[in-house]
């Protein structure tokens, strides 16, 4: 897996502001789909949050 | 990344890489060997652990995202030298051949007896979703289906977790 940095956002205003900082960034959620992917190397986001 | 995860009741300061899954985490990391290892792709189930009761295949969860939950092992649902009452019936009812898959089958069962308590629907009784839950093989088998057994020992894990059920509703 390419590697990433992670965050945590508290409220929703931090959530966006953090995805629209970095286009490579992506929303992991409960993490089964895009976690796969990553595996897989279908996705290579900089920064999940 | 610096965490403390919950595990089994025991906090753990952690420095993780965030690449890092749940399943690595307790593997590799703390030693506890009883979550498998299996198609590390959330097919077959036999990474099953319970995040905050509920289960979850841990090989697509990220370890450092478990912050704040209180994550449960096979190695943790015994008291003591007391099993849980799904391992004990597992071990009743002989619900395993090679054992790869049974602490992902006991982790899935407990919680899905906690989801039929709770009178989650499934597809087999999605239409009488209010009354509560008949659990039947059918259900039973529709329930459990997250979790594969390659020996094929269906047969005896559904009557361990029916021997759970009736035992907990005596």
């Amino acid at each position: 897996m390419r590697p990433f940095t992670y965050s945590r956002a508290s409220t929703v205003d931090e959530a966006i502001r953090m995805i629209s900082q970095d286009q490579q960034a992506k929303f992991l959620g409960g993490g089964t789909n895009l976690i796969d992917l990553m595996k897989m190397g279908v996705e290579a986001p900089r920064h999940v949050g | 990344v610096r965490c403390t995860l919950n595990i089994n009741g025991t906090d753990h300061p952690l420095l993780l890489d965030p690449r890092v899954t749940l399943l690595d985490l307790l593997r590799e990391h703390l030693k506890l060997s009883g979550t498998k290892k299996g198609c590390d792709h959330g097919q077959c189930g036999a990474c099953t652990v319970l995040m905050d009761g509920k289960r979850f295949n841990s090989c697509l969860a990220l370890a450092v995202v478990q912050q704040g939950r209180r994550i449960t092992t096979i190695e943790g649902l015994a008291t003591g030298e007391q099993l849980h009452p799904m391992q004990a019936a597992f071990l009743e009812q002989d619900g395993f051949q090679c054992g790869y898959c049974t602490p992902g089958q006991i982790c899935s069962a407990v919680a899905m007896l906690d989801e039929v308590r709770a009178g989650s629907p499934s597809f087999v009784t999605a239409v009488k979703a209010q009354q509560p839950v008949d659990l039947s093989e059918h259900e039973i088998r529709e329930r459990m289906s997250g979790n594969l057994c390659r020996c094929g020992a269906y047969p005896n894990i559904v009557r361990a977790v029916q021997q759970a059920w009736r035992k907990e509703k005596a």
